[in-house]
């Protein structure tokens, strides 16, 4: 189903651990996230440099967001007004 | 053609340079989720910019193409801030950003079938019903192709916009980037999808990164660096065939160049956008 593919991709997104055994196993690994024998073999042919990349890049922006402190714009116009 | 503006993205580290050069500068693009917890005079500061320029509302994680049910206090945020500031548009993205119990903190692309479609169908009434005005909704950048999908990605596209009688945010780095990493005619893209109904563009620009194992490169869509040259060409083919006024927003998220910098890159745009119409009427 697709609440269930997009759960798969969700954790292959977020979560390396469980990445790297979907890459090792990825069709028995989909299968055991609920995806269908023809969701599952599509799942595995995902290109890996694609996936690798793109987790890469996600946790490079949740990093990112992690150390974005909430700044005043206020604050720092005024500070840079003055 | 007149009545195509461009604006830049509201980023509190611009503040002083954008006040500075509101002249030139025809719109702004505030980003929602920075204002769900901001504090009353900086809601007022917004509403008091809203009232010298024009405002559009950008929201980034509602998750409103994905499988899941928006969350009704998510919507709620959102339309308090639109009641408030009041913004000539509000927007959102074609993507989902959580499933179940795991939260992806970006977007990502669901696969593209007909119970995607559906599904942001339901999204975008919901959204559109508790907001009081539907959403433009922005096509987004993938390093994925998403597994499952039996639509392509205009036909995707085309589909919800006909389905949720929504607007189109096109965002041209996006289109450009995918086009890059997945091979296909960004120009033919651009043909496949209901120009008219284009409420908004996005230009950005990117960065090429290499896969861990050295074996294959991206285009990724950072928001740190110069609108490259082809995004500029797809806005000149765009100018050339859309039918209504376009409104372009640069958007830039940190590697913060001078303020004359991001200034001579909207004068770009607005040439790009001139180049179009003029291409159009040629």
């Amino acid at each position: 189903m697709q609440a269930d593919v997009e759960r798969l991709l969700a954790r292959l997104l977020t979560d390396e651990a469980f990445r790297q055994r979907f890459l090792a196993e990825p069709t028995r690994i989909a299968r055991e996230e609920g995806l269908s024998e023809s969701e599952a073999r599509a799942a595995a042919d995902m290109c890996v440099q694609d996936l690798q990349t793109a987790a890469r890049s996600y946790q490079h922006k949740r990093d990112s967001k992690g150390q974005r402190r909430p700044r005043s714009w206020l604050t720092g116009w005024f500070k840079t007004t003055r | 053609m007149t009545g195509d503006r461009v604006g830049l993205g509201w980023r509190p580290e611009l503040a002083a340079g954008i006040f500075d050069s509101l002249d030139q500068i025809d719109v702004l693009e505030v980003i929602a989720d920075n204002y769900f917890d901001a504090r009353r005079r900086e809601r007022e500061a917004l509403k008091m910019i809203a009232r010298q320029v024009s405002v559009q509302i950008h929201s980034i994680a509602l998750g409103l193409a994905g499988t899941e049910a928006v969350s009704r206090q998510r919507l709620d945020r959102v339309a308090r801030l639109v009641n408030e500031i009041e913004p000539e548009a509000w927007s959102e993205h074609l993507a989902f950003t959580r499933a179940g119990d795991v939260e992806i903190g970006h977007l990502a692309a669901p696969p593209r079938t007909e119970a995607s479609v559906e599904a942001a169908v339901q999204n975008l009434e919901r959204a559109s019903s508790v907001v009081g005005s539907k959403p433009l909704m922005e096509n987004i950048a993938t390093l994925i192709d998403p597994p499952c999908s039996d639509l392509s990605e205009p036909a995707w596209i085309v589909n919800i916009m006909a389905a949720s009688g929504c607007g189109l945010l096109l965002d041209l780095h996006n289109l450009y980037a995918n086009s890059i990493n997945f091979g296909f005619d960004p120009l033919q893209f651009l043909s496949s999808l209901p120009l008219a109904r284009i409420g908004g563009v996005h230009i950005a620009g990117g960065q090429w990164v290499t896969a861990p194992d050295g074996s294959k490169s991206h285009l990724v869509d950072d928001h740190l660096h110069d609108v490259s040259e082809p995004v500029y060409e797809l806005l000149r083919a765009l100018a050339a065939r859309a039918p209504n006024p376009l409104t372009v927003i640069l958007e830039r998220d940190g590697a913060y160049p001078p303020m004359p910098a991001l200034l001579q890159e909207l004068q770009c745009a607005r040439d790009a956008l001139a180049a179009g119409r003029h291409r159009r009427q040629g």
